[in-house]
């Protein structure tokens, strides 16, 4: 078993902006421990040297044309959805469509 | 019936009409909890739509063909939640390109589909919409976690759903469920428009009733997208043509029987992969080497992946909103904290363990390490075997609760299928038999070079029609 702590659980979760409960930073770090510590095999592989791999695709570089998209001529509802619509599932907007928040500084 | 049976029976508005109130009636009465959200009145709408199409003569190769949607999948009609409390009440103003693509030869869209939230899970007990039932025994998980799509198939609410395999998601609840699970390769159908979850393993596709209808399913959602910059070039223009009088050579991965894997699934697949060594096909033992290391590197790549994924889940934009926070730290924190389950925020919280500074080496990078050895083995072995065979899981549907309290132990029950995912390769699952002892179903996983979908999808038919 690993030695996460609850100070390192309390850290991460800050990382994460999640808030916990003593109990819940408890439970989760008993959970990670185990988690952590399976993973940990991965230590004793013979992986020297070894490339790492990000994805599997076999693409490289894909790019588009940067090209402004007229909605009303897109063959796609996302390339048709208007700003409007996409506000509508916001936590608060301004009426020039901005999505407001609390004050920062 | 299979699906194209069933466009033939659809010639007018009527035709159409009969076959989606028959599967709506079916969803609107599921004692699983397959289905969470109803798109009835869409329906209604498109049975219009596709009815005055083929009155006009239009030929469409899904035409009334009703499909149950994983509900991670944006769609018109009904909100998309993930089955999360935290994206319960979203609307998606668009629809995932998946959608879009079959309801372009006419299929209709009936229901909203459970699974764990946010894709999350082995079980489906982790939606917060309550957990489905396996319609094969209903003390049982259904897997996950598409459980929602792969009991909606096997109760017969409609011949076809769509399922999110990251490790196993579409794979797992076709074995436990006794249903077909079709896996494409990485970047073969466009991820646009399903919440995402890995997005490097993150893979659409079927859960049907038999391989030639994942087949249909798959050529009409596979190839390149516009709107997803990872889908590849589709490898055959036909993903069809099933019929093949070739003679199989199975690479029979050797670290995929004992090492936990229960002897009555192991006696399955042993008596499915006799038979089609009887009629003819080859069978070679092969060895993937680190398979050992694949569920470690699994839970190490993915909670990464997650962890940046959902970090788009602020509470501003788009999901549950916080009340009266203090500050605009304090909504982020509690929106996250009140939406995220359980499970959302452990793997959130691994992903940001393995890649904080002083971890990223000895965790991510060896992870990417891993994940190239194990692609490299992958590769080898399919380079002198037409397919890879093994058990799609250790064991068959577990009971409720069995695997709730320890989070690890639900993971092991990917071991036998985050490989091929890791690896970006097409995997099925085929329903094989029933163990002898409690007659449950078990799968067998086919696995395929990459973009090599249609030999893959033609070993399959093979499998499923030799009988044990």
């Amino acid at each position: 078993m690993n030695d996460i702590t609850t100070d390192d659980i309390r850290y991460i979760a800050g990382l994460s902006k999640l808030e916990l409960s003593d109990d819940e930073i408890a439970k989760f770090r008993d959970e990670l421990a185990e988690i952590v510590g399976y993973v940990e095999r991965l230590q004793d592989a013979d992986l020297d040297g070894v490339a790492t791999t990000a994805q599997v695709s076999g693409l490289v570089d894909r790019t588009r044309p940067d090209e402004a998209i007229d909605p009303s001529k897109a063959d796609n509802s996302l390339q048709r959805t208007t700003r409007q619509e996409l506000l509508a599932n916001a936590a608060d907007t301004t009426s020039e469509g901005y999505i407001k928040v609390d004050k920062v500084l | 019936m299979s699906i194209t049976e069933l466009v033939s029976n659809h010639v007018d508005t009527a035709s159409v009409a009969a076959t989606i109130e028959k599967s709506l009636r079916a969803a609107s009465t599921d004692t699983h909890n397959a289905v969470i959200a109803d798109l009835s009145e869409r329906a209604h709408q498109r049975v219009e739509t596709v009815g005055k199409q083929l009155e006009q003569g239009d030929t469409l190769r899904l035409a009334g063909v009703p499909v149950v949607v994983k509900d991670n999948y944006l769609t018109f009609g009904a909100e998309t939640t993930a089955a999360s409390n935290m994206l319960k009440g979203f609307n998606s103003p668009y629809q995932s390109t998946v959608v879009e693509r079959l309801e372009a030869e006419g299929a209709i869209m009936v229901a909203k589909a459970n699974l764990d939230a946010f894709a999350h899970g082995s079980s489906t007990e982790n939606s917060d919409f309550g957990p489905t039932t396996n319609p094969v025994d209903e003390t049982r998980v259904p897997g996950g976690s598409s459980g929602g799509s792969a009991a909606a198939v096997s109760a017969g609410i409609a011949p076809v759903a769509l399922g999110s395999d990251t490790g196993g998601s579409i794979r797992l609840p076709a074995s436990f469920c006794g249903v077909v699970g079709y896996k494409p390769s990485y970047g073969l159908v466009s991820r646009s428009g399903v919440v995402a979850m890995a997005s490097s393993t993150d893979v659409m596709g079927p859960l049907t009733n038999s391989v030639a209808d994942s087949a249909l399913i798959l050529d009409v959602i596979a190839g390149r997208d516009k709107l997803d910059s990872t889908t590849i070039e589709r490898a055959s223009d036909d993903y069809t043509q099933l019929t093949s009088d070739k003679k199989l050579k199975i690479g029979v991965v050797k670290e995929y029987f004992g090492n936990g894997v229960d002897v009555a699934v192991e006696s399955v697949i042993t008596t499915r992969l006799d038979a089609l060594e009887q009629a003819g096909h080859e069978l070679v033992e092969v060895s993937i080497p680190s398979t050992e290391l694949a569920l470690a590197c699994y839970y190490i790549v993915v909670p990464a992946e997650i962890s940046s994924n959902l970090a788009r889940y602020d509470g501003l934009r788009f999901g549950h909103h916080a009340q009266d926070a203090a500050s605009l730290d304090d909504f982020y924190k509690r929106s996250r904290s009140e939406g995220f389950g359980d499970e959302a925020k452990r793997r959130i919280m691994i992903g940001n363990y393995v890649l904080s500074s002083g971890y990223y080496d000895a965790y991510y990078k060896k992870a990417q390490q891993a994940r190239t050895k194990l692609t490299q083995e992958f590769a080898a072995a399919l380079g002198d075997v037409d397919v890879l065979a093994g058990p799609v899981a250790p064991t068959p549907a577990f009971k409720f609760g069995a695997n709730t309290q320890d989070p690890l132990q639900m993971y092991l029950a990917d071991v036998l299928t985050v490989g091929s995912s890791l690896a970006g390769l097409p995997a099925v699952s085929v329903p094989a038999g029933v163990t002898a002892d409690e007659q449950l179903p078990v799968g067998l996983q086919l696995i395929g070079a990459h973009n090599h979908d249609l030999e893959l999808l033609q070993a399959a038919a093979i499998a499923e029609g030799v009988q044990s």
